[in-house]
């Protein structure tokens, strides 16, 4: 019997952990977005993020999962689970016992395999009786709360859990007293000698006024290590034999005490968390984060209030404003063309729009509101680099075989996001090989986003959907960074910065003519 | 074990942040986090205060916090005042004795610091801590000591209920068997057995909940017992070599030591607190001493007033004068009468430079005095309790350049409304008088009507004529009125006596006369006619 997982049905596919990162991921900040989300990433999140699921059911099983988890009564009995970091306890306990020779320090070891056994038992048994009490709903936590309640009934499960509390229990009994002289410690057994300390402030209490400061000892935690090195608990073990014999035998007996699917689900849970908890900020700032309604057969894609998550992330750390943007197609329209002032949100928007896709693809709630998206198979962007002007012409050569790579990979159900691809070039072949990879994309029947500067693009075939960055019409020159649907008119704004900056013809013909009436 | 000698029952608390702040000026600290009560620092300087406290402190920091926390927390019941001027009836009694035991905690708080200052620097080693500790303890025995022995030679003379209750406690706690404790516990903690502790197991296995023991229940004979733990015992020697284990060794024992000295340190800081409250207490009085030393010593009166409880409305006093003026001047200064049992108001109008802003403020530090258990600077005054003194002068100038003068005016009289309870006392040194008479003298109107609603007693002092002659036409019945007066010779008398309101005031006459005498120009305005 395999260990029953939550993000996949059935059995975690083979060869997961070595997939590599998708070329798309630092065009579309993917990279940032992901690395935000994993943060140290000690349970190596990452494979998951860069692999795509290919249809729709197995994105509603992680979507149901998702929804669960969004539950406050399921969250809260999960993080308790997660937060015990079970696994990387085991790891370390048993690496330790592993090692171990019978010696200084041994009873330190055991005592420590004990409280995580201990601990693993608690958090194994809350996890159980949470999802049981709340009523989970989706396929993934139902089948592993009855895989649970399976697991907690069993013997080994019982026997063990048994011991440790016994052991415990005792362990917490033990009062001893230890006298320190010379270079000698004596320990012995704890006969109600009275508290001297107590005895001391007794006496001067009457001295006191009103609350007095706090005396309690505020040192650091006894160390451990000087407690072994001078072999405190070998003498207390010679005061409480039995128990410690006790003790050494359930170490031998429980040395594999982790069961697999706990170990798995227990890295699973940070994949569905540790985005729940990226996203918690931004909806925190009232942005809106929902799940897609997908399709492998309708292209028809809408989404309100939309936006960059790395960006969002970014701004809203910052205390910054987020401006959300609309996005749909219906009937033939596969394009969207986004022209416009520049630093005016275009990027973003097709940065928004790959992201989309891929979050959608994995089973992740997205960025909006009344999601409707396609299932892409595959995922193309082109942006522009920076560049040296010298190798300019290898560049555009580069550039075109990368092309037309992808586009023979490309496939009906892909989606490519090209962003001022030819803005280097000069102005005709920008114009001449944008329409003829726009025309490419649109024979193909794929989905497109096309960043540019050429207006012209946006009425290429109907299969163009325009759209345009907007300024604020007070100021022409504050960007609102809203882009909407509306037909290019590249030269709306710039008489306006131009007047902003003092540019415009009238401008700075009055200066010249005032200059003249002075000299 | 508490003084009690500024309540009968509870502490007085100052305000410790500005006692350090006066001890030491020039250390860096935190800006003060607590906003004083709305226009107590107008107060301050209306009525002069910082001149009576510094003649109270004769620059010892803790009189002057004592002083300035007990007048600026003026007492609210008569009980508590008739308290605190037995108190000091007893020190006026016998100014040495009080003296020498506020002396006493002076000692004890300094000689602490200079073992805490030369220690200090040294290490943070348990082993130092404890010994400061002992040191701290030893240094404090002969002063209890002398206290007590103060107690027996001198207590019968006092008739207060605070000291009388203060001499008792001192009698019944510090008696010989407790020197005998005191000295026992100085023995044992020199731990010449050993460290002895109890503890339990942490989750780790190491030693959690240390508890410092000492070996028999028996504590007064344990010094001489041998066996400090019965068998079985395990023992671990640590090898002579054995760098590691002589460092945790060392450690643990250290923590037996830190328990020993956080108990000390604890009851030395018990025995700190209790100079430090009597040192706070008696500053108040010897503040008060100090203060009647000065005054005596120019044939000032000095009385103490007659308080009455809220409700009642006693209002008189005889030769009243401004401690401050007289404080400044070689000479003694005149004094004024008032009778204005049953008026809620007092309207004084007169010459400028007539003694008007100095009647305000001896009327004013009377009634701080004697709400602070004070001696009054009057041949006699009775008054009212008031649930707080508040005032309100003109300012010369708007400091904040945000608003009008009388924008200003009007600013600070609300946020003292806001502050200001039924019961209190609200002394105006002309106020409204930023703008036109007429319109000045209906705001004040209205404003007067709606504090006498409120129970809130007002001394006015004001030029405003047509609201002055308003309220002798209307109320005369429940008004005082005073006038400053002037001399025959046109030289001026620092006397005010009780007079209808005059049209005219004297400004011009000051101003014609300042003006022939010296070629300067002179601040003060001519009156509005």
């Amino acid at each position: 019997m395999h260990a029953q997982s939550i993000l996949f049905r059935g059995r975690v596919p083979a060869g997961i952990e070595e997939c590599p990162q998708p070329g798309f991921f630092v065009d579309l900040n993917l990279d940032q977005v992901v690395a935000s989300v994993t943060g140290k990433d000690e349970y190596t999140l990452t494979p998951f993020f860069y692999s795509p699921l290919g249809d729709v059911d197995a994105v509603h099983y992680r979507q149901e999962v998702f929804q669960d988890l969004e539950r406050p009564e399921v969250r809260e009995p999960v993080s308790a689970f997660e937060s015990q970091t079970l696994t990387a306890n085991f790891s370390y306990r048993t690496k330790e016992m592993s090692r171990e020779h019978h010696g200084s320090g041994h009873y330190h070891r055991a005592l420590w395999f004990l409280n995580a056994v201990e601990k693993y038992c608690q958090a194994v048994t809350a996890l159980a009786d949470g999802l049981a009490q709340v009523g989970v709903r989706s396929r993934g936590l139902r089948g592993l709360g009855h895989y649970l309640q399976d697991y907690l009934a069993s013997a080994a499960f019982t026997g063990m859990q048994a011991e440790s509390l016994r052991l415990k229990e005792a362990i917490d009994a033990v009062n001893y007293c230890v006298l320190v002289k010379g270079d000698r410690v004596t320990v012995g057994h704890y006969d109600d000698q009275v508290d001297y300390s107590e005895q001391v402030t007794g006496t001067f209490e009457r001295f006191q006024q009103g609350a007095g400061s706090d005396y309690r000892d505020t040192r650091p935690d006894w160390q451990e290590e000087d407690f072994a090195e001078l072999a405190v608990l070998d003498l207390v073990a010679k005061l409480y034999p039995e128990l410690f014999a006790a003790l050494d035998a359930f170490c031998q007996q429980y040395a594999d005490y982790l069961d697999a699917t706990v170990a798995l689900v227990d890295r699973e849970f940070q994949f569905y968390l540790s985005f729940l908890d990226y996203i918690r900020p931004l909806r925190g700032a009232g942005l809106r984060v929902s799940y897609p309604r997908v399709s492998v057969e309708s292209k028809d894609e809408q989404v309100l209030d939309t936006f960059d998550l790395a960006l969002a992330a970014q701004l809203i750390g910052r205390g910054g404003q987020v401006v959300c943007n609309d996005i749909t197609l219906t009937g033939p329209e596969r394009v969207l063309v986004i022209s416009g002032p520049n630093n005016g949100g275009k990027t973003t928007l097709a940065r928004a729009v790959g992201q989309l896709h891929h979050f959608a693809r994995l089973g992740c709630p997205v960025p909006g509101r009344d999601v409707r998206l396609f299932l892409c198979d595959q995922i193309f962007t082109h942006f522009e680099k920076e560049e040296d002007i010298t190798t300019l012409a290898g560049k555009l050569q580069d550039e075109l075989n990368r092309l037309h790579a992808d586009l023979a990979l490309a496939t009906p159900a892909s989606l490519i996001v090209l962003n001022e691809v030819f803005n280097s070039t000069t102005v005709a072949d920008a114009e001449y090989l944008s329409a003829k990879i726009l025309q490419r994309v649109s024979e193909l029947d794929a989905l497109g986003v096309c960043v540019t500067f050429l207006d012209e693009l946006s009425t290429l075939n109907q299969k163009m959907v325009s759209m345009v960055s907007q300024v604020d019409p007070r100021d022409p020159a504050i960007r609102t960074h809203k882009v909407i649907r509306i037909m290019a008119d590249g030269r709306a704004y710039a008489h306006a910065i131009a007047d902003k900056y003092g540019l415009t013809y009238e401008r700075i013909t009055a200066g010249r003519r005032a200059g003249r009436g002075t000299s | 074990m508490k003084a009690l000698l500024m309540f009968e029952d509870r502490d007085f608390q100052t305000d410790t942040a500005l006692l350090e702040a006066l001890e030491r000026p020039y250390a860096r600290r935190e800006a003060p986090v607590d906003e004083p009560p709305v226009g107590q620092g107008e107060m301050i300087q209306d009525f002069e205060l910082e001149t009576l406290w510094k003649a109270m402190a004769l620059d010892d920091p803790v009189v002057y916090v004592s002083a300035r926390t007990a007048m600026l927390a003026g007492l609210g019941s008569v009980e508590q005042i008739r308290y605190r001027q037995a108190v000091l009836t007893d020190a006026l009694a016998q100014p040495d004795v009080v003296r020498e035991i506020y002396g006493l905690a002076v000692q004890a708080i300094i000689g602490e610091r200079e073992i805490f200052r030369s220690s200090f620097a040294l290490t943070h080693s348990s082993s130092a801590l404890l010994s400061t500790s002992i040191t701290r303890l030893e240094a404090f025995v002969p002063i209890l000591q002398r206290l007590r022995a103060l107690t027996d030679e001198h207590a019968d003379r006092f008739t207060s209920k605070g000291f009388t209750q203060f001499f008792d406690a001192l009698r019944h706690e510090l008696d010989e068997d407790y020197f005998n404790e005191i000295s026992e516990h100085l023995g044992y903690l020199r731990l010449r057995d050993g460290v002895l502790m109890s503890a339990r197991l942490g989750s780790g296995g190491q030693g959690i909940g240390y508890v410092l023991r000492a070996p028999s229940p028996d504590n007064r004979r344990f010094r001489f017992r041998r066996i400090m733990l019965n068998r079985p015992t395990h023992s671990y020697t640590v090898p002579p070599r054995d760098y590691a284990g002589g460092q945790a060794l060392g450690r643990l024992r250290d923590r037996g030591v830190n328990l020993a000295a956080n108990a000390l340190g604890q009851s030395t800081d018990h025995i700190l607190s209790f100079f430090t409250a009597l040192r706070t207490e008696l500053g108040f009085y010897v503040g008060s001493l100090n203060l009647h030393d000065q005054l005596t010593a120019k044939r000032e009166p000095e009385c103490l007033p007659d308080p009455h409880p809220l409700g009642t409305t006693v209002w008189s006093a005889k030769a009243l004068f401004d401690p401050c003026l007289s404080l400044r001047l070689p000479d003694r200064v005149q004094g004024n009468d008032l009778r204005a049992d049953g008026t809620p108001l007092l309207v004084i109008t007169g010459a400028n430079q007539g003694g008007k802003s100095t009647f305000l403020r001896s009327l004013g530090l009377a009634q701080l005095m004697m709400q602070s258990g004070m001696a009054a600077p009057a041949e006699s005054f009775a008054a009212t309790v008031t649930t707080g003194v508040f005032t309100h002068y003109k300012r010369e100038e708007d400091a904040t350049m945000t608003s009008g003068k009388f924008d200003e005016e009007l600013a600070r009289m609300s946020t003292l409304v806001t502050a200001i309870d039924p019961g209190a006392l609200l002394l105006c040194n002309e106020s409204f008088a930023a703008t036109n008479e007429r319109e000045a003298s209906e705001i004040a109107d209205d404003f007067i009507h709606a504090m006498n609603d409120i129970d809130v007693k007002i001394v006015f002092v004001t030029h405003l004529y047509t609201l002055a002659h308003h309220y002798h036409r209307q109320h005369a019945d429940t008004t005082v009125f005073l006038r400053a007066e002037r001399g025959s010779d046109g030289q001026r008398p620092f006397r005010l006596t009780p007079a209808a309101p005059l049209p005219t005031s004297y400004g011009e006459d000051l101003y014609r006369r300042t003006f022939t005498e010296t070629d300067t120009t002179h601040t003060d305005t001519p009156a509005s006619q």
